[in-house]
């Protein structure tokens, strides 16, 4: 293939070697320092937290050594939390992701009206997740809800279904209110990146008669591969974070049957004043999304070969 | 429309044909009929929630669906007067122009390097960089605000400002990176050749290649900054600090609420994001497909 | 371009200097101690949102006779207290007064957060004034943390124009009760509003058969005396009538689950329901989104003959914080807060029901309201006989609730049995504190 060699290789020693250029220091000194000292001293300090009883509130903090992370082990909400965690993992990641790619497609040759679709996708963004929450509780609600009213005028029983106060599928109904809010997010990226994509190539790929569906597979995707893995490590993270919408439309309800990994550690934190355990939860999350992120990174580096 | 229409002429095969055309319709019409389709499933609900700006909490209650009619111009002016919004909008403002400035800047600079630049300790800067992105700010929470208590900047403005700006980089330095990864390499060469340092470099051939990524980040950052609601609740604590995101709690009662004002509030709160998101996109990207990468 | 493009950058770091430079210009706030009589800044934290400018008006009315004291207000609304007094408390930076729920603040005073009362209570003679039934919610172990101002209680909110329309009558027994149910749907009317999707109503759906089947006394021995347990089959059997009975005999809407707050109340005032269980906080409501219909309260229906009580509690109190440099400023703030004058307005505006004698004379406030500041009177000055359970999820910890809400969410499903909630609240029971 014609196109350019790029770097390759990530977090692996495969990159060919270079002479090291000191001047990166100098780029990543004001990160370093701000982020060492906002996001890597708190994140330390919470870590030690977990290893206390401390309620946030007592001027002493006893430590507990690991007792904390022993009784995660044997803790059955927390099993239901990792549970929904990775259902939104798998659901949340591929819906999101797709249907954000498949909106920046359609819009990526710019149709008429190529403004009013970029902005309108974007719009549950703009609206963050306490207010998507609102307006999908009344989306989903019993008694005068979208769907409900449909289904009366309609005469559909289905859309009656009290699709939030089911245990059944209260965690599939945030799910379709998260995929719809968060696809504009990686429409945007994906978007931006597609902008980046080598037109000529594209053009050249057509003449020799690849389908679309080809020239997608073999010469968009391709030239995304570094966005796509943006994309998917920002989305597993997501996944293993999400707090915000769950909380604004259920609070984990109904009987925990859409508690996550989020929703617990506040409930545990903030309600229940169980810090150190809290903290301990949040460690167990940051650890499976850094894990699951460098695993996810070292095969993609490996691809790209 | 202008790049493609240009482009068009030079691309289509020369064999195009009668049924070609038709396949070619078909597949315009297709795409916008699924559009279109797209269009509403986004724009109802928004549309719907807007309109309950304008309605009493009793036209809520009876038919909410409805329209608003007569039309509760009253709530926008409760709104803005109990969210306080003429208070609050110069504070905001300068909290995102401000976080927006520091983010953009110094996550263009990280990217760069962790993307395009070899020294050693990159891939654990990158790997704790991560960190940022999976930990919620509610996690952190507590030794934040005994942080900003210490740097004696609980209660100012750099106590929104500085945190902000922090757990913006490790996003900002994530897409940043993304970016400059998916620049072909040898235009950076090409200038190396030339007899570019590293800075002229990344300043003058790289830095513009990736203004999308740059629109996106900031995008993003503004908007990150705009909504935040408990990292100014937390570390800002003072009214006349206050940003547009706390003005909505003066609708939420205790037990109670009333949606209609709720829906008002939340209109001012993001009509400028959407502005400002219209105004960036549309500069960068058009920015970059003038030609940028040919 | 070059040129323009170092214009660009330059322009761009002069921004981002200037605006450091203006967020440096608000000075931090260091209470320095200061004399009586000297200029006073009081911070005060408090959940008023909706009536943020009856709040202001009273705190106004403080300064005026205090002219050297500044209040500084800030608003929360109860989640978010939640997530930041703690750490502001506990980090030496948090308010000097502040206006939180009782659970949380009688911990600030056993973590050490909040001040012991006691001697301003014996200054300002609060033990007198104050009925004792008011004062009990902010006790710990016979020490005053907290004044508080929202006496409340719970029952079932009936519209009675509705239900004189349809024919039927205030269900008094629990045979009555599944009686009206069957009559009340037939019509084609949700009999109850129970909303349990919303999590916290659960408290008081337990707390009100829990009170007719195991009786005030030993609610009271159980919650304050330590004795009995939460597994006695009276407990069980009151799970069963609400989550049990009740449900099957048609008297909630389909799904109580999916059913929240606000649902429920919109099903209120639109006439599909025709009564909800819940507390006097709904008063003010009723006379905002349903002025042209009669609503009237009534205990829990009777189970087994038992009598029907009404349950209080408390909304939130005012606690002081140790780390204040005016704790006597901020106890005589406190006093002003419960004085004649400042009680009128808290009850006559905001209807808020302070637990001290109200001088109703000439009051203008709607019928219901009215009601509910008999009822607690004449139960707080003893008068009359008037008793009141209490609401649970005021006295028990915090785990606890955890359990009333995600639990009972799960009985009202079928997915857990009445015995095994019981056995669950018992556990956490046994395990509080020590």
């Amino acid at each position: 293939m014609a196109y350019p060699m790029r770097q390759r290789g990530l977090l692996s020693g495969i990159t060919r070697p270079r002479r090291v250029n000191w001047i990166a220091y100098l780029f990543m000194l004001p990160t370093v320092v701000l982020y060492s000292l906002f996001v890597l001293y708190p994140f330390v300090a919470s870590f030690s937290l977990s290893l206390t009883d401390w309620n946030g509130a007592d001027s002493v903090r006893t430590f507990v050594g690991f007792d904390n992370y022993v009784r995660l082990v044997r803790d059955g909400v927390l099993r239901t939390a990792l549970t929904h965690n990775l259902v939104w993992m798998v659901v949340g990641s591929a819906g999101g992701i797709g249907l954000g790619f498949l909106l920046a497609l359609l819009v990526w040759h710019r149709p008429r009206g190529f403004v009013l679709f970029r902005t309108v996708f974007f719009l549950p963004q703009v609206l963050g997740a306490a207010v998507v929450g609102i307006i999908w509780k009344l989306i989903y609600r019993p008694y005068k809800g979208l769907l409900y009213e449909l289904g009366e005028t309609f005469d559909i029983p289905f859309l009656r279904f009290p699709f939030l106060g089911e245990t059944t599928t209260a965690l599939g109904a945030i799910l379709a209110a998260a995929i719809w809010a968060g696809a504009g997010f990686f429409f945007v990226i994906l978007l931006a990146g597609l902008q980046n994509v080598d037109r000529d190539l594209l053009d050249a790929a057509r003449v020799d008669g690849a389908s679309g569906a080809q020239r997608l597979r073999h010469v968009v995707v391709p030239q995304l591969a570094p966005i796509f893995t943006l994309v998917l490590v920002l989305a597993l993270i997501g996944s293993l974070n999400v707090f915000d919408i769950v909380w604004a439309m259920t609070e984990g309800g109904p009987a925990n049957s859409t508690e996550v990994i989020g929703t617990y550690s506040y409930t545990k934190a903030f309600l229940e004043s169980n810090v150190g355990y809290a903290a301990a939860l949040t460690m167990v999350m940051t650890a499976l999304a850094i894990g699951v992120s460098a695993v996810l990174i070292r095969i993609r580096a490996r691809q790209e070969v | 429309m202008g790049t493609t229409a240009r482009s068009l002429p030079r691309t289509r095969p020369v064999t195009a044909d009668r049924s070609w055309r038709l396949r070619q319709r078909l597949l315009a019409a297709g795409r916008y009929a699924l559009l279109i389709g797209f269009l509403v499933v986004f724009l109802v609900p928004f549309v719907w929630y807007a309109s309950m700006a304008l309605k009493t909490e009793r036209q809520i209650a009876a038919s909410p669906f409805g329209l608003p009619i007569p039309p509760a111009w009253d709530n926008l002016e409760q709104a803005w007067t109990l969210g306080r919004y003429s208070q609050y909008l110069p504070n905001t403002v300068v909290y995102a122009v401000a976080v927006i400035a520091g983010v953009c800047t110094f996550s263009c600079l990280s990217g760069y390097a962790l993307a395009r630049l070899t020294f050693p300790g990159r891939n654990l800067m990158f790997l704790l960089l991560l960190v940022g992105i999976t930990v919620p700010f509610q996690s952190l929470m507590i030794p934040t605000y005994y942080l900003a208590r210490d740097l004696n900047i609980l209660g100012t403005r750099l106590g929104m400002i500085v945190p902000a700006t922090a757990f913006g980089l490790s996003f900002g330095s994530f897409l940043m990176r993304a970016f400059f990864r998916g620049l072909p390499e040898e235009i950076a060469d090409a200038a190396r050749v030339d007899g570019g340092s590293e800075w002229r470099v990344f300043r003058d051939v790289m830095l513009p290649l990736a203004r999308p990524g740059l629109a996106t980040l900031a995008t993003f950052s503004f908007l990150e900054t705009w909504t935040a609601f408990l990292l100014p609740l937390v570390l800002v604590q003072r009214d006349e600090l206050r940003p547009v995101s706390l003005g909505l709690l003066f609708f939420t009662g205790r037990y109670s609420s009333d949606r209609g004002l709720i829906a008002a509030g939340v209109m001012f709160t993001i009509v400028p994001i959407i502005l400002v998101y219209i105004a960036l996109q549309r500069k960068f990207i058009e920015g970059i497909t003038a030609g940028a990468l040919k | 371009m070059v040129r323009l493009r170092h214009v660009r950058f330059a322009s761009a770091v002069l921004v981002l200097v200037v605006l450091a430079g203006m967020a440096m210009l608000p000075a931090s706030y260091a209470l320095a101690r200061q004399e009586s009589g000297e200029p006073v800044t009081l911070r005060v934290w408090d959940q008023f949102t909706e009536n943020s400018d009856i709040a202001d008006q009273i705190y106004a009315g403080f300064t005026a006779t205090h002219p050297n004291v500044t209040i500084e207000r800030e608003t929360f609304t109860l989640e978010q207290l939640r997530t930041t007094a703690s750490t502001a408390l506990a980090s030496g930076t948090g308010p000097d007064v502040i206006y939180h729920d009782v659970t949380p603040g009688r911990e600030f005073y056993r973590s050490g957060l909040v001040l012991s009362l006691d001697e301003y209570a014996e200054e300002y003679g609060w033990r007198e004034r104050f009925y004792p039934a008011g004062l009990r919610w902010t006790l710990v172990d016979d020490t005053l943390t907290g004044l508080g101002l929202e006496y409340e209680f719970v029952g079932v909110f009936y519209n009675k124009t509705r239900m004189d329309e349809a024919g039927l009558q205030i269900p008094e027994t629990l045979e009555q009760t599944l009686e009206y149910c069957r009559q009340a749907s037939e019509a084609g009317f949700i009999p109850y509003v129970a909303a349990t999707g919303a999590g916290w109503p659960n408290y008081f759906y337990f707390t009100m058969p829990l009170h007719n089947t195991v009786g005030v006394q030993q609610m009271t021995d159980l919650l304050f005396g330590g004795q009995g347990t939460w597994d006695s089959p009276e407990v069980v059997s009151a799970i069963e009538v609400f989550y049990r009975q009740m449900r099957d005999a048609g008297c909630f809407p389909e799904n109580p689950n999916a059913v929240d707050f606000d649902i429920g109340r919109d099903l209120l005032w639109a006439g599909d329901a025709l009564a909800m269980p819940i507390g006097t906080w709904l008063i003010p409501d009723v006379a905002q989104f349903d002025p042209e219909h009669e609503y009237v309260m009534s205990p829990f229906p009777a189970i087994d003959g038992n009598p029907r009580v009404y349950t209080a509690g408390m909304g939130s109190a005012f606690f002081i914080s140790s780390q204040s440099a005016h704790p006597d400023v901020a106890a005589e703030f406190l006093d002003y807060l419960f004085s004649d004058e400042a009680t009128r307005i808290w009850v006559e505006q905001a209807q808020y029901i302070p637990p001290v004698p109200v001088d109703t004379e000439g009051l203008d406030v709607p019928p219901l309201f009215q009601f509910a500041l008999e009822t607690l009177t004449a139960a707080g000055s003893g008068e009359g006989g008037t008793e009141l359970g209490y609401n649970i999820d005021l006295l028990v910890p915090q785990e606890f609730n955890t359990m009333m809400e995600d639990g009972f969410q799960a009985v009202m499903a079928d997915e857990k049995t009445p015995e095994q909630q019981a056995a669950d609240l018992q556990q956490i029971w046994e395990n509080r504190d020590q």
